[in-house]
């Protein structure tokens, strides 16, 4: 091998070496904001939680991240405990109702839910409605009733007007689309309940983009 | 047909046949002009571009061999190439469409906007940076009244906020979070795999 190909090799890898730095860059961040502005007692609480967390095959990701959302917004210590325990709490009861292999993101979403107060019974009628859907759709469906519940919609009248979206197989374009023209009217005066029924009477009135329609008997 | 019989007729025709081709080996043959200037043209063809007196002087290269900068600049082309692969730098996807698409589960450039014109500082903070207010600096775009900035981001939902001048704001055009443990709400967005 030449001297020239040695050279190209070894700014290869520096390049690959850095791209990879600069992609855990954030991970690293976090680890050490939270080392150095949270007191050994709070850390070691914390890492029991995420321990037990990933001990019971929960994802530790979230937990991390609302630890260090605290962190950033200068919440207690004794608040940041709650707010990661609450949320382990609410992963599990998530993972008890969405299908089992459910992704992080999926769990992350059930989780948000039954904070906004989406019932579980919801949440296990979305997730049969969405078996067979791209990847995604639940989670996205989830956020969507989420954001709804958090607009004063009754979390069940949403639940149920997007459960009909992923039963029609609705792009995720279309579950979006829906959400954003609610939370539009919402912005503009109109009562979260008239905004949903009237939205969902538009999207729902229509075939889903790229469904087959029946044949009239 | 040949025949190989001897006798004197042949013979004759045999020192005949001698004697022309002594003849024309003897003639100096003249070439046209047209022939020598097609050879010309064709030495001149072969000669051009190509020096013979530095290749005695210079080993000849193989041919995979190159010369050190063009080395150096493909090594650092090849390094940005892999680079864009590893991050999937793909059309950036709006994170106020909160489902942002990555196909074949790579990342995604999902680009953050948000129109602050009086603002002086937008930084977006959330679950992908660890909520570091220090790494995703929002740059002020053309128009003078836009803060943006791209992320690259695997599928996942994420929670995130704008801090605008050291205040937590919501994105307007994203879902929005319920749980607001630290008394302000984040946004959400969806970067969905395939």
């Amino acid at each position: 091998m030449t001297r020239m190909s040695c050279r190209a090799i070894v700014v290869l890898t520096l390049g690959w070496l850095g791209t990879a730095s600069a992609f855990a860059q954030g991970n690293a961040q976090s680890a050490s904001a939270l080392s150095a502005r949270l007191s050994p007692a709070t850390r070691a609480q914390l890492e029991r939680l995420v321990d037990s967390a990933r001990a019971s095959g929960l994802p530790a990701e979230p937990l991390v991240a609302r630890a260090a959302e605290g962190v950033l917004k200068g919440a207690d210590e004794a608040r940041i405990v709650g707010a990661v325990r609450s949320l382990a709490r609410e992963l599990a009861a998530a993972r008890a109702v969405l299908p089992a292999g459910a992704s992080a993101a999926t769990l992350a979403a059930g989780a948000g839910a039954l904070r906004a107060g989406v019932s579980r019974e919801t949440l296990r009628r979305l997730s049969v409605a969405s078996i067979g859907a791209a990847e995604g759709d639940l989670a996205l469906a989830l956020v969507t009733v989420a954001d709804m519940a958090a607009n004063q919609v009754p979390p069940t009248r949403a639940g149920e007007a997007v459960e009909q979206l992923l039963q029609r197989r609705a792009p995720a374009s279309e579950i979006m689309a829906f959400r954003e023209t609610v939370a539009r009217d919402i912005l503009a005066g109109v009562s979260p309940v008239d905004a949903l029924d009237a939205r969902s009477r538009t999207i729902l009135g229509r075939p889903a983009a790229g469904a087959t329609i029946p044949p009239i008997p | 047909m040949i025949d190989n019989g001897g006798g004197a007729a042949d013979g004759m025709v045999a020192a005949r046949v001698l004697r022309a081709a002594r003849t024309l080996r003897d003639t100096p043959v003249a070439p046209s002009d047209a022939w020598r200037r097609e050879v010309l043209e064709v030495i001149e063809r072969g000669t051009s571009g190509a020096p013979a007196s530095t290749s005695a002087a210079t080993p000849a290269r193989p041919w995979w061999s190159m010369h050190p900068v063009l080395a150096v600049a493909a090594g650092l082309f090849c390094m940005l190439i892999g680079a864009a692969a590893a991050l999937g730098v793909r059309p950036a996807a709006d994170s106020g469409g909160a489902a942002a698409s990555a196909a074949d589960g790579a990342p995604v450039n999902v680009r953050f906007t948000f129109t602050a014109p009086a603002a002086t500082n937008v930084v977006l903070v959330g679950d992908f940076n660890g909520w570091s207010a220090s790494t995703h600096q929002l740059r002020r775009a053309a128009d003078g009244r836009t803060w943006e900035v791209q992320v690259p981001l695997m599928p996942g939902r994420y929670a995130y906020s704008f801090v605008v001048d050291g205040a937590f704001v919501l994105d307007p055009a994203a879902p929005r979070a319920a749980d607001d443990d630290f008394g302000s709400p984040n946004s959400i967005v969806m970067v969905r795999g395939t």
